[in-house]
């Protein structure tokens, strides 16, 4: 029976313990993630998530744009400024060095640097997913979406953090009542985004890690080569 | 570590848990302190003055008003001048639709149009005008199109964007002083210059289908501009469709003084005179061809031209342009709140 122990004092040992917690999540979450993309189907759904992810990053801060109209039908198929490639638009974004266009509808401002922040941002998106499907496949799974709503802030804040279109399709109401927040914050964004997908990783492995070892996932290529679920104890 | 339940939690959790907690206070309290500084580094003000007039802003607020409330939204040259621009005459425009909005320039014999659809990505055009060197800016936001002449201190001085707003106008800076200019003031409220006002000329808002027919052998600037840019997209909205920003729709930055006299956007001729201004509404001009005025002891006329699809206003006694230019009502209102209105 613990002795009167104050409130205060029960309650920084507790955050003592918390921090415990996530250094070991921390230390772990290599092997998670590892272990989440080494099975077929969360390594496949995340490559895809990533690329949407990639995708709808470049589409939003406009380096990648699509004419319904066909604008581009005369341009010429490439034209380069090299000289931009460091330098900055805006907090995260970088000026295109070479624009691509196929066909009339399409075309590409092509930013080397801003493709690799994408990336990162991708890459992390994909690694969430991919724990995401891998730890759903357990005995005391919680619904899936739980997991998904974690990693959507992340979402919105990576397009927030370069992307006027992102406001703007806001519409312009829209558009007055959010810039005054978002505008003092955009520097902080693109970082916040990624502190947020890391951070779900180490949340989503602390998860794991607490489960009892009945109940772990699966070790990997579930499901198993007949299509039916592998057994797990006994 | 659970704790055991005869010792109560241990002393050494505690310490780690006041050691986390006093960690992120003082990480918190210094990713704040790096979040609201001022990032924009501001020249220092000073009173020296240079050619241009002298005067106080000459509108509804003082400078340093002003210069409290600029906003950044970019970073410096993030919306990349035009230093050089690149002309074709007008058969080989084969970039721009008929309908297309273009600023046109008549000075010292030469005659050149500038399309929206370029300006909208660079708004601002460092020039040389019969061998004058010239500033053409466009503000996307507040609708405004003005010539700048140089200063006599600084014949080629050129301007580039802050990336910040003043009443949502484009803040330019120059280069020989870094002194901060909101282009519809034309005067500097920051730098070694402030208090400077820069001396202004008009360009006509018209289409590439009317200014070409009016003016045959005008040059018009391309979209050879050194930078990539998707020429021919908005990111605001279309002239040509009237939609998105430029049709409807509040300011999407703060202004230091508003009125709902007339939709924010709606397109008014604004004048200047002295100390005094006036906005006429560019319908009220189409509408009745020639309104007759005065203004700060000047007579002047407001003339619609049916070929240019525009209005002009000139001085009624020798003729000569007035200071005027097309502007979105709100941004003139909240640069000139004691504006007369024609109405």
């Amino acid at each position: 029976m613990n002795r009167g122990t104050h409130p205060a004092v029960r309650a920084l040992a507790g955050i003592g313990d918390a921090w415990d917690g996530m250094v070991h999540a921390v230390r772990r979450t290599p092997i998670r993630v590892r272990e989440a993309v080494a099975g077929r189907l969360p390594r496949r759904i995340g490559v895809v998530a990533g690329a949407v992810m990639l995708l709808l990053y470049l589409v939003s801060i406009g380096d990648v744009a699509v004419s319904l109209s066909g604008r581009w039908a005369d341009a010429g198929a490439v034209q380069l400024a090299v000289d931009g490639l460091f330098r900055s638009r805006a907090p995260y974004l970088f000026e295109p060095v070479a624009a691509v266009y196929l066909g009339a509808h399409l075309a590409v401002f092509f930013s080397p640097v801003n493709l690799l922040l994408g990336l990162v941002i991708a890459v992390l998106v994909a690694a969430n997913i991919a724990m995401a499907v891998h730890a759903s496949h357990t005995a005391c799974a919680r619904p899936g979406y739980t997991r998904v709503l974690g990693v959507l802030p992340a979402f919105l804040l990576g397009f927030a953090c370069c992307a006027p279109t992102f406001v703007l399709a806001l519409g312009a109401g829209g558009a007055a009542a959010v810039l005054p927040v978002l505008l003092p914050l955009r520097p902080v964004f693109y970082p916040l985004a990624l502190l947020l997908l890391l951070g779900a990783l180490v949340w989503s492995t602390h998860r794991l890690e607490s489960l009892a070892p009945a109940d772990q996932p699966a070790p990997a290529d579930w499901p198993a080569a007949d299509g039916g679920p592998r057994h797990r104890s006994n | 570590m659970i704790p055991t339940p005869d010792r109560g939690p241990s002393r050494r959790q505690m310490l780690k848990g006041a050691a986390v907690l006093g960690g992120s206070a003082a990480l918190a309290g210094l990713l704040w302190q790096t979040a609201t500084d001022d990032d924009s580094a501001s020249p220092s003000a000073s009173d020296s003055g240079s050619s241009g007039t002298q005067d106080d802003g000459a509108g509804g607020s003082d400078l340093d008003t002003l210069a409290g409330a600029v906003v950044g939204v970019l970073g410096q040259d993030g919306i990349p001048a035009i230093d050089e621009p690149t002309f074709v005459p007008a058969s080989e425009a084969d970039f721009l639709a008929d309908d297309e909005p273009v600023f046109g320039l008549v000075r010292g014999g030469e005659v050149r149009a500038y399309p929206q659809l370029v300006l909208v990505w660079h708004e601002i055009v460092n020039d040389v005008v019969h061998g004058v060197r010239r500033v053409v800016t466009y503000c996307p936001l507040t609708g405004t199109v003005i010539g700048f002449e140089p200063l006599r201190e600084f014949p080629d001085i050129t301007f580039g964007t802050t990336g910040s707003l003043v009443n949502s106008n484009l803040l330019m800076y120059d280069r020989a002083t870094g002194s901060h200019w909101p282009q519809v003031l034309g005067t500097a409220i920051r730098g070694e210059l402030r208090g400077t006002r820069l001396d202004a000329f008009p360009l006509l808002w018209s289409t590439w289908a009317a200014w070409r027919a009016a003016h045959p052998d005008t040059q018009v600037l391309t979209t050879d501009t050194g930078f990539v840019r998707d020429y021919g997209g908005d990111p605001y909205g279309s002239y040509t469709d009237d939609n998105g920003y430029y049709a409807e729709g509040d300011p999407w930055f703060p202004v230091l003084n508003s009125d709902d006299r007339f939709d924010p956007k709606e397109v008014v001729v604004g004048v200047r005179s002295g100390n005094a201004q006036l906005a006429i509404p560019k319908e009220l001009i189409r509408e009745r061809g020639r309104v007759d005025t005065e203004l700060g002891g000047t007579r002047l006329r407001a003339t619609w031209h049916d070929a240019l699809d525009t209005a002009q206003v000139v001085r009624r006694d020798d003729g000569d342009p007035a200071d005027f230019l097309d502007a979105m009502w709100f941004a003139w209102y909240a640069f000139y709140p004691d504006t007369k209105v024609l109405a």
